[in-house]
């Protein structure tokens, strides 16, 4: 089916990127892994939307002897801030975002934060959101949508609001263009073929949501442990995807088993990234 | 089966995941069904795993920290041939191993 309608807000995926773009789950030294180790992004649990705003175009036309003539579409000047909804105050989510660590080693009882407001280098993220993607037949599918960008949010306050979501917190995706896939491809390779070979967004609609993975390599290692177990165990391309340092990999996976992955082990430091259709994600709370 | 409660295991058959009862730190660990995944999860052979931590102190050497963990002894076990019973076998440390060649000898 083609022709989907988008509703709802089931999962909110973050991961940090490292220099090369690549999803670095939610390691805050996104180009110091450590080999052997899978880094998965948080699962933001409190979602209630994720919404753009209009991009702002540029475009020229020719008004000559009284008449309409030519007009032409100049190009995106600056995309559209995303709007990031959360029913409630998430210190993980909020530190992973912002930049700040929460402080419980002053005090084991007590959870510290602060906002990290004069960060001059703010996080760049890989967000994956998804909703629920309704074709005409009603199959129950998903759209995970992923962008790239930087996070900012409004300070807190509280308020005698009652009832449903009193007191959301707002958060604003200030959005760029990757010249990677959520799955570690250049845009240059890839099969979506954007002008320019970069983009700022990237669709999968599947019957489940899409849970993202990174796993780097330690050169002997046989196996990699997935966040969420794939609702498949297809390993030749056709549903889970399995790439590593940008490059299509099905070759290198020879069976999954729950959320295990056996593999044929790389070089060390060789990026994995991992993006499988999976329900149990949308058990997360 | 690990021994160490830092240690989780993956089943090769059915892939179902024992989750070890501390992280890498120490720290305590319980997984319930509906919590997120572990944000850091270092690989160890043999399908076996550590859960690590996104903010280590200054001063902890991770990879010091594994590199220990994947000399950890294993339980074995084989069968008394006195009693028919399987028993556990103590493991031998290297240095063990060490004493007993040089008894050997």
């Amino acid at each position: 089916m083609t022709s989907n309608l988008h509703t709802g807000a089931y999962v909110l995926q973050v991961a940090l990127l490292n220099d090369n773009n690549y999803p670095m789950g939610q390691l805050v030294t996104p180009n110091s892994p450590v080999n052997g180790t899978s880094y998965n992004p948080l699962v933001v649990p409190s979602l209630v939307g994720f919404e753009a705003a209009d991009d702002t175009s540029e475009e020229a036309s020719s008004f000559g002897g009284q008449k309409k003539r030519g007009t032409r579409d100049l190009g995106v000047s600056e995309l559209g801030d995303i709007t990031i909804t959360v029913s409630e105050f998430d210190d993980v989510f909020d530190a992973l975002v912002l930049g700040y660590t929460v402080d419980t080693a002053t005090a084991a009882n007590l959870r510290m934060t602060s906002r990290n407001v004069n960060r001059t280098r703010p996080r760049k993220l890989l967000l994956g959101f998804t909703a629920a993607a309704t074709p005409v037949n009603s199959t129950p599918n998903f759209a995970t949508i992923f962008m790239w960008g930087t996070l900012r949010r409004t300070a807190l306050g509280s308020n005698q609001g009652t009832g449903r979501n009193p007191n959301n917190r707002v958060y604003t995706l200030k959005k760029f263009v990757s010249t990677r896939t959520p799955f570690g491809q250049l845009f240059s390779a890839a099969g979506v073929n954007p002008d320019g070979d970069s983009d700022d967004e990237y669709v999968i609609t599947a019957s489940a949501p899409m849970s993202l993975s990174t796993y780097v390599d330690d050169g002997s290692t046989t196996s990699l442990v997935m966040p969420y177990a794939p609702d498949s165990t297809e390993h030749a391309g056709a549903t889970n995807l399995f790439f590593k340092n940008g490059t299509v990999n099905h070759t290198g996976v020879s069976g999954i088993s729950s959320a295990t992955a056996t593999i044929t082990a790389g070089s060390a430091a060789d990026i994995w990234n991992t993006l499988v259709p999976s329900s149990a994600i949308l058990d997360v709370i | 089966m690990a021994t160490n409660p830092k240690i989780g295991s993956v089943n090769p058959v059915t892939g179902e995941i024992a989750y070890p009862t501390e992280t890498l730190l120490g720290k305590p660990y319980a997984r319930e069904f509906n919590d997120p995944a572990p944000a850091v999860v270092h690989n160890l052979p043999n399908g076996q795993f550590v859960i690590g931590e996104v903010f280590y102190p200054r001063d902890f050497d991770v990879n010091a920290a594994l590199a220990a963990l994947r000399g950890e002894p294993k339980v074995l076990t084989a069968v008394d041939n006195s009693t028919g019973e399987t028993v556990i076998v103590p493991a031998v440390t290297p240095d063990a191993a060490v004493e007993t060649v040089k008894k050997a000898k």
